[in-house]
């Protein structure tokens, strides 16, 4: 590597600058949260002046999300956090493989947890003991002799949850790598339709630039229930999409949460509305003839066949454009006509002289579709799935060791010296060591009572 | 509506627990008596509640309204914040073995219940769920998101109990203050439970808030992020703990410095939680 380049990594290897980049970050998301985002300049120059306005311009404080700047940051931070990792894993590595059976006895006077006693065997005996109790007690042991003559004994667990934050970490570049696959090789489009209409395009978001579907899909059916104070169940949007390179058209009942996936494609049930158009039915109770129309409110019908005409003259529609009653007139040219008020979706028998009729309407709704293709959420969704593993290590999953060290004194004695840490949870592992020293206790392979040193037994770890 | 008398009767409960705890704080842990009752009466108020959720979910089920989850509004997700808030402190006083904590911690939960069943803005009728609430994931996300939220929480209630400490302590010169704050448990062992609690609440936070929340975007909406304030401001928050966490691990930051990264962290869940909602609006603004 050239000075050039080592500074360059240096630069983004740096503590310094992820603590500067997170609160940076932090602070400057809020601006675009503030500022509605996304409307057109005359929007901004009414709500905040001309000045405040051309200001926003410049600093795209409008579209802020994506503008230069705050890319800038969030490659910063990915490239940061990505180089910072790559930078402090080696160490880690040798962390997690570490050859802790080299560790001398003095490294071990200076552990948090300590515990000397007396074995009551030669030191041949003694090192199979200690090894069968340790590995009943959970922790399978290795073991080497020293050149002292002393033996050191060895276990771990969870040594590989030292890699955990930056599994953490591994995460978040791959969550970048996986939105940029969905902007490059992906599209957000919607289309508005109204129910009975078929269409093979939908229009780019932003761009409002046609996208060719390469099929066709028809809203055959729009279909709403409501709650009984009105309020709206679900709605339902039923597809009939014929693609050549299908046998068979498709249908599927498009709902909100329940997308349908199709050529790579996800189409969303997202908004519908209703329209100034009514489908009638009319049928002739007698002979069953029926008379189909889709007219707007206003615009008289003929049916010279059954020599009737009929018209919604006159809707009573709430803010949203749903029609809640409807005044019709029905009548024979020239007769007095049957003027009445009903119901959307609501069959109504109108008596004229000659026959009787059964009158239906029905609102028109437009649904409104949402389609993205994006081959990039896997990559996310895997970025999470890592993020997931690396917190649940994190917070789960702590790195024990226990090193036991065995060694015969002057006089012929045995003596055993337990030791052990934590890198996190200690409160809960001083309660595991005790454990495990009086389990050998309880073995008796350890005389109680002896004491070596001044300051024998187990060391208490942080008090509560 | 048995529901609304189970979760008013918890409100009382959880008042006369923060009252309990601030007496044990006040006259000392010596009073076993005291203790337990503070204990009890957490409890019990806890169990209230636990009713009173489960009785709102049942009557839901009975009006016979779709899908239904009980925090599907803000009333009910209030209300289901001073549920976990609860729960959590009692697994701290169990872990922890110690009850002065609870001075800061259940006048917090009394509160969040208090502005849930008092506040006049709130609607607490059971209504339908408009249908882009109506999945499984409501139950996903609201519940995990909520256990990050109560940790924070209560991170919060231990950083205003360290700062006033450390302040003791700094002017009697006495290293675990005296009087009252001499009752709390050490400093650094409330600096410790900050942390503990931050990661807690960070697990949960990220995964549940950010993640299940993006999944489900991408299910109901066609978009796993689009920039909503919901959305930017739960990575705001996610950016604050993270420094929290960072500066700690890496910096040896500790006391007080995190203590006021865990408050300011907090109000930033506060505006997550409700000032988006009501002051800045977006996609996500029914709940």
């Amino acid at each position: 590597m050239t000075k050039k380049q080592n500074d360059v990594w240096s630069f983004f290897a740096s503590m310094k600058l992820a603590l500067w980049i997170i609160p940076i970050l932090a602070v400057t998301s809020i601006i675009g949260t503030v500022i509605p985002q996304g409307h057109q300049l005359d929007y901004y120059i009414q709500s905040y002046g001309p000045e405040l306005a051309r200001l926003f311009y410049v600093l795209d404080f409008t579209s802020m999300y994506d503008s230069w700047w705050y890319i800038t940051l969030l490659i910063i931070f990915s490239v940061n956090l990505t180089v910072c990792s790559i930078d402090r894993v080696p160490t880690v590595w040798r962390m997690v493989r570490l050859d802790n059976l080299n560790t001398t006895p003095e490294r071990l006077q200076k552990m948090p947890l300590k515990a000397e006693v007396e074995v009551d065997a030669p030191l041949p005996a003694a090192s199979v003991k200690v090894g069968k109790l340790l590995a009943a007690a959970g922790w399978r042991s290795a073991s080497r002799a020293r050149e002292d003559g002393s033996i050191m004994f060895f276990s771990q667990k969870g040594a590989w949850s030292r890699l955990g934050p930056y599994v953490i970490h591994s995460g978040i570049p791959i969550i970048m790598l996986g939105a940029i696959v969905g902007n490059v090789f992906g599209f957000k489009a919607s289309i508005f339709f109204p129910e009975g209409e078929t269409v093979s395009h939908v229009f780019e978001r932003g761009t409002r630039l046609p996208i060719p579907l390469g099929f066709s899909m028809q809203a055959s059916n729009f279909e709403i229930t409501r709650h009984p104070n009105g309020m709206v169940r679900e709605y339902t949007t039923d597809l009939r999409i014929v693609d050549p390179l299908l046998s068979e058209p498709l249908y599927f009942s498009l709902m909100v949460n329940y997308p349908l996936k199709h050529r790579g494609m996800t189409f969303y049930q997202a908004s519908y509305e209703p329209m100034d158009e009514f489908m009638i039915s009319v049928r002739n109770k007698e002979t069953g003839r029926t008379r189909h129309a889709l007219v707007p409110s206003g615009r008289q019908v003929n049916w010279p066949e059954e020599n009737v005409l009929f018209e919604i003259t006159n809707t009573l529609t709430d803010h949203a454009g749903r029609a809640h009653k409807l005044e019709i007139l029905f009548s024979e040219p020239g007769a007095i006509p049957s003027v009445f008020v009903m119901q959307d979706e609501q069959s109504v028998a109108v008596q004229r002289p000659e026959n009787t009729y059964v009158f239906f309407v029905r609102q028109r709704y437009a649904t409104g579709i949402q389609v993205a293709k994006d081959p990039g959420v896997w990559i996310v969704y895997a970025g999470f799935a890592l993020m997931t593993l690396g917190l649940y290590v994190v917070f789960m999953v702590t790195h024990r060791r226990i090193w036991a060290h065995l060694r015969q004194d002057a006089q012929g004695r045995t003596w055993l010296m337990l030791c052990g840490g934590s890198n996190r949870n200690k409160e809960t592992f001083d309660q595991r060591f005790t454990k495990l020293t009086d389990y050998l206790r309880q073995n008796q392979i350890i005389k109680s009572g002896a004491k070596p040193d001044a300051k024998p037994g187990v060391k208490p770890g942080t008090k509560r | 509506m048995e529901s609304f008398m189970f979760l008013n009767l918890a409100t009382f409960a959880y008042l006369a627990s923060a009252m309990l705890y601030i007496a044990i704080l006040i006259y000392g842990s010596k009073n076993k008596t005291l203790g337990l009752t503070a204990t009890l009466v957490t409890a019990s108020g806890l169990l209230l509640s636990t009713a009173g959720i489960v009785l709102r979910w049942i009557e839901a089920v009975r009006m016979d309204i779709g899908f239904y989850a009980p925090f599907s509004n803000f009333y009910e997700s209030l209300i289901f914040f001073a549920w976990c808030v609860v729960l959590a402190y009692l697994v701290l006083e169990y872990m922890y073995k110690n009850q002065a904590i609870g001075a800061f911690v259940m006048p917090l939960a009394f509160l969040i219940q208090a502005f849930a069943e008092y506040w006049p803005q709130w609607n607490q009728d059971i209504r339908p769920l408009i249908p882009a609430l109506q999945s499984n994931w409501l139950i996903a996300h609201v519940i995990a998101s909520f256990v990050g939220y109560a940790a924070f929480a209560i991170a919060f209630g231990l950083a205003i109990a360290y700062l006033l400490k450390a302040r003791n302590s700094e002017k009697s010169g006495e290293a675990e203050g005296t009087g009252i704050y001499a009752a709390l448990p050490s400093l650094k062992i409330v600096d410790s439970l900050i942390y503990k609690t931050v990661l807690f609440g960070f697990f949960w936070f990220t995964i549940g808030a950010i993640f299940m929340g993006a999944i489900w975007a991408n299910q109901a909406w066609g978009t796993y992020w689009s920039w909503d304030p919901k959305e930017t401001w739960s990575l705001i928050v996610w950016f604050i703990y993270a420094f929290l966490l960072h500066v700690r691990l890496t910096r040896d930051w500790r006391g007080k410095r995190i203590a006021w990264l865990a408050i300011l962290g907090f109000f930033g869940v506060i505006f997550l939680y409700y000032g988006v909602n009501f002051w800045l609006g977006g996609l996500h603004s029914y709940v």
